[in-house]
């Protein structure tokens, strides 16, 4: 996943206290030592989307710019075998109704 | 003898056939009509068997669907005690009463079975109606002892689909071991082993559930994916349905889709594959997945950009609809455009996209906008800046070698560089990269007034715009206007104490603005300023401040204390030269009295006579380029300027470790001394053979000297081969130099010339795309 905005876990009319905010909190849950990764992402997402010139960038020249399909099809196998499904889909998935 | 043909039968005629399919389609009423004029027309037992399979399917989707089955239960009331059934009465009697039980009418149901007098009905229909009851999540028709039951259910399973696993597991716990609801905690058991990854649990969980009960039946499409055991079991019917079951799980069967496009998207060539790919199931993906939709569109918007053709726009239209952020395509287009250099183009298409973002977009909150546009403004001026004749690299290559080596002149865009650099600064005013660009090529321009202008505006609304000051700092001590430059040293140094090369910037412009005054200030004066700048100057100008402070001290008549500070600075080492010519510069600057001129001129000669070392006369060439970058003209500095250099090819004479001309060859190099720094290196390349850097150095004097490539690249591979053995640190700094240089060998002129202009840290995203 490369949207900075998702990896925070925002929407795009995200402001820049809230951009930090989420930034802090992650950065708490995932820390450097325990899940380098993780963090770096975190990291390099917060600083995609900091304040509003990067914003501004971000969607005029980054956005979707590093959008793979090979990612979008591992994001839609895990989605597929990891997903929590819902108690409604699998009724949804008896015959048809009418 | 020829036969009869029998007569078509009308579609519409009353049939099987045509009532299983009104069912299919829905028309529940209409198939009930027509199988039972089937039957009545002939009661035969086939047609029995499919009215009652057409009541029982009925049944079921009215049920699914939470809808009355009053109508069908009649129906089926008739159907009670008919010759014609096969099976035993009694198992129509438990379907219509399990119809009942799943309606929530379980007292009726009971009623029905009571005749057939087995305990076991009564525990079938409590179970449907349950299961009914947690479909629906309605305890309606649900016996009041098993209330409590269901609400524990529906609260596990809503904390289930909400994620909180813990608190779905406390709620199963009220489930007991005789409760109607035991199937249902057995099936969220194993959900939750399912969404954690444990399929060993979930797999034990589900194998105790009965196939024929709701859980099971939910469980089913998910156990095909994870119980080895559980599929082999199963016929190719059942495997069928459940597979179709567990695509509907998976949102819609878009993985395929995405494995095609996948083989064709990232193929050089034409995109129409991936295209017609992409058109036979992004609808769905839209409506199942909407932002795996919105990540593939990118991505093909992206493809366009890289290796898309002048169609594919059409192409992306119809397939994912206008790109929300670029409706037209000009910002596609613009980048386009840049790639091939065709720069008229993309500034025509860039200026487009910003007048649309000037309309204000929905999606486009208008603070945004605003940046946006100016961002856009900003690379417009790079692209006006960079705009040429011939966009065509090839072709300026022609152009170049057909014009004696002359370089193409440039096309001016409109709007220019400074138009464009104006409207971004007007939409982003705190943003100072604009203004700094903008100051930058005025000051190109020669329009030095306005560029100064440009800066002081951009430092009146961002005063601490440490960019700002350097750019302006440099550019008074470029004019060697160091009474200005001084305070916006100050001021930077403020900002950013630790920061050496402010100090650096600071410390030179002190001494220059007093330099300056050399001449007709007041030298007591003078001393005391001077003393009074002693904490902001570095260490390595003490020489150059002895030597200043000596030549105030003789204009002031103070010969004595000259004398001590003369000898002071001669004593400093490696800075005996340096400083005999320093005090000759200032002597002449000074307009001292003639007989201390000309014993400061023959203290000079008397230095000369003497054979230097690499580091006097690094040191003496710091001195002449620092008296050259702060414009101090004076009679006699070309003749000095010439016996400086004179030295590199002295200091060959002494013998001197190779680290001393190693740092002088690279002072040479920053000071663009190419001529001596080819000398010096080559000779050093025969003196210490093993030296990788030497062979660098000259390269990099010989590629500056224009000299043909292949030669620089034959000093380059050998010193790359040198490189090999030097210890890591080194060899990593080197290499990444030689690296560097290599690059610039390979270069294409236009490209390297752009390299001098301020394309080079201008806009990163040019080259990234």
């Amino acid at each position: 996943m490369n949207d900075p905005y998702a990896i925070l876990g925002l929407t795009q009319d995200a402001t820049d206290a809230m951009i930090r905010e989420a930034y802090l909190a992650m950065a708490r849950q995932f820390t450097p030592e325990n899940q380098p990764e993780r963090f770096a992402a975190i990291r390099a997402a917060y600083e995609a989307i900091r304040d509003l010139d990067k914003r501004a960038r971000h969607r005029l020249y980054e956005k979707g710019k590093t959008e793979t399909i090979d990612a979008i099809l591992e994001d839609a196998a895990c989605r597929t075998l990891r997903r929590r499904p819902s108690l409604d889909s699998l009724f949804a998935t008896l015959r048809p109704t009418v | 003898m020829s036969q009869k043909k029998p007569a078509t039968k009308p579609a519409s005629a009353p049939s099987r056939a045509l009532a299983d399919s009104l069912l299919r389609a829905g028309q529940v009423d209409e198939a009930l009509r027509i199988s039972k004029e089937v039957f009545t027309k002939a009661p035969s037992t086939e047609n029995l068997e499919h009215r009652m399979g057409i009541l029982t399917r009925a049944a079921e989707a009215l049920l699914d669907a939470n809808k009355p089955i009053q109508a069908i239960t009649q129906e089926a009331e008739l159907l009670k005690g008919s010759s014609l059934l096969i099976a035993s009465d009694a198992a129509w009697i438990r379907t219509i009463a399990g119809w009942f039980a799943r309606s929530g009418r379980i007292d009726e149901a009971l009623a029905h079975v009571a005749p057939l007098q087995d305990p076991k009905d009564a525990t079938r229909l409590t179970h449907l109606a349950v299961d009914q009851a947690v479909r629906q999540k309605s305890n309606s028709g649900v016996p009041t002892e098993h209330h409590a039951g269901l609400a524990a259910i529906l609260t596990a399973i809503q904390n289930y689909d909400a994620g909180n696993d813990e608190k779905a597991r406390e709620s199963l716990q009220t489930i007991g071991l005789q409760s109607p609801f035991l199937e249902w905690k057995v099936l969220l058991r194993g959900l939750i082993a399912y969404a954690n990854q444990d399929h060993t649990r979930a797999i034990e969980n589900w194998d105790r559930l009965e196939a024929s009960r709701l859980p099971g039946r939910l469980a089913a499409p998910l156990r095909l994916g994870i119980d080895a055991a559980y599929r082999s079991s199963l016929t190719d019917v059942a495997t069928e349905d459940l597979q179709k079951r567990s695509e509907r799980l998976m949102e819609g069967n878009f993985l395929k889709g995405l494995r095609l496009i996948q083989k064709n998207l990232g193929r050089e060539g034409s995109l129409s594959t991936a295209f017609r790919d992409a058109g036979s199931f992004t609808v769905t993906l839209k409506r199942v997945a909407p932002d795996l939709f919105e990540r593939l569109s990118q991505c093909f918007y992206h493809a366009i950009i890289h290796h898309g053709q002048p169609e594919d726009l059409a192409r992306y239209r119809s397939t994912f609809g206008p790109p929300a952020d670029d409706p037209m395509f000009d910002r596609l287009e613009a980048i386009v455009f840049e790639q091939e250099r065709i720069f008229e183009a993309a500034h025509a298409h860039w200026q487009k996209y910003a007048n649309w973002l000037a309309a204000h977009p929905p999606s486009w909150p208008r603070e945004m906008a605003d940046r946006a546009r100016a961002i856009v403004w900003f690379r417009m001026a790079f692209n006006a800046h960079n705009a040429t004749l011939h966009s065509n690299p090839l072709l300026n290559a022609f152009t170049f070698f057909l014009n004696n080596r002359k370089q193409p002149e440039k096309k001016e865009l409109k709007p220019d560089v400074f138009s464009c650099l104006k409207h971004a600064i007007d939409l982003a005013p705190d943003w100072s990269e604009p203004s700094l660009r903008l100051m930058q090529s005025y000051f190109e321009a020669g329009q030095f007034d306005q560029a100064i202008q440009t800066a002081r505006e951009q430092l009146d609304r961002t005063p601490d715009d440490l960019a700002m000051l350097k750019e302006l700092g440099h550019a008074f001590s470029k004019r060697s206007e160091f009474e200005q430059a001084v305070p916006i040293w100050k001021k930077a140094v403020a900002l950013q104490p630790l920061d050496q090369e402010l100090r650096v910037h600071l410390s030179y412009s002190l001494l220059a603005e007093i330099r300056q005054k050399l001449a007709k200030g007041n030298p007591v004066e003078l001393r005391t300023e001077l003393a009074a700048r002693l904490s902001l100057l570095q260490d390595e100008d003490r020489v150059d401040q002895h030597c200043l402070s000596a030549t105030l001290a003789l204009k002031a008549g103070a010969i004595d204390a000259a004398t001590a500070i003369i000898e002071q600075a001669l004593a400093t080492p490696d800075q005996r030269l340096a400083t005999a010519y320093r005090l000759a510069v200032d002597a002449t600057l000074a307009s001292l009295k003639p007989a201390m001129k000309t014993k400061a001129n023959k203290r000079l000669k008397d230095a000369f006579a003497i054979e230097p070392t690499p580091r006097e006369t690094a040191e003496t060439l710091r001195a002449v380029y620092r008296f050259k970058i702060g414009g101090f003209k004076y009679r006699g500095e070309k003749s000095h300027e010439k016996q400086a250099l004179a030295l590199v090819a002295r200091c060959l004479k002494t013998v001197c470790p190779p680290e001393e001309y190693r740092e002088l060859g690279f002072l040479l190099q920053d000071w663009e001394y190419w001529k001596e720094l080819q000398h010096l290196s080559n000779a050093c390349c025969g003196l210490f053979p093993s030296e990788a850097v030497f062979p660098y150095l000259e390269a990099s004097a010989m590629f500056n000297r224009k000299d043909r490539p292949h030669r620089v690249e034959a000093r380059l591979s050998h010193a790359r081969r040198l490189a090999q053995k030097l210890e890591p640190e080194r060899k990593k700094s080197l290499m990444a130099q030689i690296e560097d240089l290599e690059k610039l060998v390979a270069m294409p002129f236009d490209e390297f010339e752009e390299l001098d202009d301020f394309e080079d840290e201008f806009d990163e995203d040019y080259d990234d795309e």
